[in-house]
């Protein structure tokens, strides 16, 4: 069976990142010298800024939408498009963004996609990934116009799922694959909701089986930055 | 960045892969390679919005249409892949792009037109392909860049090693629109030269190109094994290396460690710029000076997240010939003195090590042997 204990869980939901002063606490996280960072990649910033990073970790990035709203700025730019915005735009901007900012080489970085089965995705990556520590980071900036056509977040949240090494015990809780098939398919939005109630939850593999997230522990590890 | 060790070694099969390029299938492409040939050809980086003229190897003209301009092309391709339970329990399916339908989203946000919304992101993108082909739920879905498909591989090896799977379909594509080639016009790189990659000349350029691949891998027998990946993030600047080269070195060194006594050629990733491309080539020929280096995005373009199983396809085929295309669009002076300008034989080697790079200083290796 695999499974990793789960070493720390931070999660983030924000209100309207239009209003500067949701930003501002997130914004102090990075180094002052570090500007045009976009919204995911300073909720990246927020949700990682207390880890110890072991030279063999790995980042799975899961994010349906990714920039957003770096995403909508660029296509409102064209037909004189921004260098920035494009680049920004791309997946897996928020992490590079990040690491960049820290200055810290990152050899493992495998950046998802996925629509009902991405957080199934996500674990299995976790799971298979042979990195000593590996970091499940995920959520959605909030849009502007493109949640209107179910393209985009309405909703800024993300989420940071510090892992252990295989089939080692201790932390706060537990991520395994079990074999049965059963669980449910969340949306990253309602995934981040579980992880910050730290509820045991299964989540359907559609590869068969299911991943169980147990915690042994129920005290939150997580705060807002608001 | 720590060396490390190597991120896969369990050896996968690969039991069947095809590509399609501007210059059409993986045997034509290989054909005009092998002849110097170039699929690139002028046309204007916005597509119907006009705009500088730039190298492009497009397989029909950007326009806004829907359904999507590049469907047909890839559904045409859909025939070539082996029947299968694909999609389902054992059976993934693992998309890798870098584009998906993003010409679609740049069209809906100037026409708005609803029809375009089920395409519109990258989940949405795999979901009509994979509805539309027949497959089931079970996928994967990968976007790094240029590095997306060697993601989508070092899963695949992952779970076949589980034994999570019994076979794996990987399908990779990326077409243009204005929404890529105009970014790399923005950054100035997609410009009026044409690629010429590793020559020592005073304008880097690259040129972009449609494409589509998938393979199946599996754990049967198979004259092409993948037997290491490695995989590097530099994170030292979004579009710049390194200057010193160590995001290339640190990567190279575990692989060149396991490949012992392999006899090899490399295909480089190689685009057409200039920094990236000097590091490239000088530290493949400081790990392994005398491999020769060639790669062909002169002839089809960067194919961008496809290009690591699209090329991997054209090496296939190449040991298949006995005969590896070289470096397309290019001569001398280069960077290094193990650039092929010209094809060669390669029934010598038992193998071949493929790199693909991507912004933030992302380097994926991968190396092939062949019976």
């Amino acid at each position: 069976m695999l499974s990793r204990p789960i070493h720390s869980c931070h999660t983030l939901e924000l209100p309207d990142t239009a209003d500067p002063q949701t930003l501002a606490p997130l914004r102090a996280t990075l180094p002052a010298t570090v500007r045009r960072v976009t919204i995911m990649g300073l909720m990246v910033a927020w949700l990682t800024r207390q880890l110890s990073l072991s030279p063999d970790v790995a980042v799975i990035y899961a994010t349906q939408y990714s920039e957003a709203h770096a995403l909508e700025r660029y296509l409102e730019s064209f037909p004189l498009f921004s260098p920035l915005l494009f680049q920004t735009s791309i997946h897996p901007g928020a992490i590079q963004q990040v690491w960049i900012a820290r200055k810290t080489p990152l050899q493992r970085l495998h950046p998802i996609s996925g629509g009902t089965h991405i957080v199934a995705s996500a674990l299995q990556n976790a799971l298979l990934c042979d990195a000593k520590q590996v970091l499940i980071i995920g959520g959605e900036e909030q849009s502007s116009w493109l949640h209107q056509h179910h393209i985009g977040s309405p909703n800024a949240f993300g989420f940071c799922l510090e892992l252990g090494p295989q089939h080692t015990t201790g932390g706060i809780g537990t991520l395994s694959l079990k074999e049965e098939s059963t669980g449910t398919s969340p949306p990253l939005l309602n995934f981040t909701k579980h992880l910050a109630a730290k509820e045991d939850i299964p989540i359907a593999d559609p590869n068969g089986g299911h991943y169980h997230l147990h915690w042994a522990t129920p005290q939150a590890n997580n705060s807002s930055p608001l | 960045m720590s060396k490390g060790r190597l991120h896969a070694s369990f050896p996968v099969s690969i039991l069947d892969a095809k590509c399609v390029t501007v210059l059409g299938g993986q045997s034509r492409s290989l054909d005009c390679l092998l002849n110097g040939k170039s699929g690139l050809e002028y046309a204007p980086v916005l597509g119907p919005a006009g705009g500088d003229t730039v190298p492009l190897g497009l397989m029909s003209p950007m326009t806004n249409a829907f359904p999507p301009r590049w469907l047909p092309h890839l559904q045409a391709f859909g025939e070539s892949i082996p029947d299968g339970p694909w999609g389902t329990p054992r059976y993934p399916v693992i998309f890798t792009s870098s584009n998906f339908a993003i010409d679609q989203l740049l069209a809906f946000s100037l026409d708005k037109r609803e029809e375009r919304v089920p395409w519109c992101s990258p989940h949405g993108c795999a979901k009509q392909l994979a509805d539309g082909f027949g497959w089931g739920s079970n996928f994967h879905i990968y976007s790094h860049a240029c590095v997306s498909a060697h993601l989508g591989i070092m899963h695949a090896t992952k779970m076949l090693e589980s034994n999570l799977a019994d076979r794996v379909l990987l399908f990779s594509f990326d077409f243009l629109s204005p929404f890529v080639a105009g970014g790399f016009h923005s950054l100035k790189i997609l410009n009026s030269e044409r690629p010429a990659p590793w020559q020592n000349r005073p304008i880097g350029a690259i040129g972009l190109g449609d494409a589509a691949a998938f393979a199946v891998l599996g754990r049967e027998h198979s004259p092409f094994k993948i037997i290491c990946q490695h995989l590097g993030n530099e994170m030292y600047h979004f579009t710049s290396n390194e200057p010193q080269g160590s995001g290339f070195a640190n990567t190279l060194a575990p692989v060149r460690e396991a490949l012992g006594d392999y006899r090899f050629w490399i295909k480089g990733h190689g685009t057409g710029t200039l920094e990236s491309g000097r590091l490239e080539a000088q530290s493949f020929l400081l790990n392994f000076p005398h491999t020769p280096l060639t790669g062909w995005k002169g002839g089809i373009g960067h194919t961008l997240g496809s290009c690591g199983l699209v090329e991997l396809v054209l090496a296939m085929e190449a040991v298949q010939r006995g005969q590896a295309p070289g470096i397309v669009g290019a001569s001398p002076p280069f960077f290094s003195e193990n650039c092929q300008p010209k094809a060669f034989p390669v029934n010598a080697y038992n193998g071949v090590l493929m790199a693909s790079n991507a912004f933030g200083g992302a380097h994926a290796l991968l190396f092939m042997t062949h019976a």
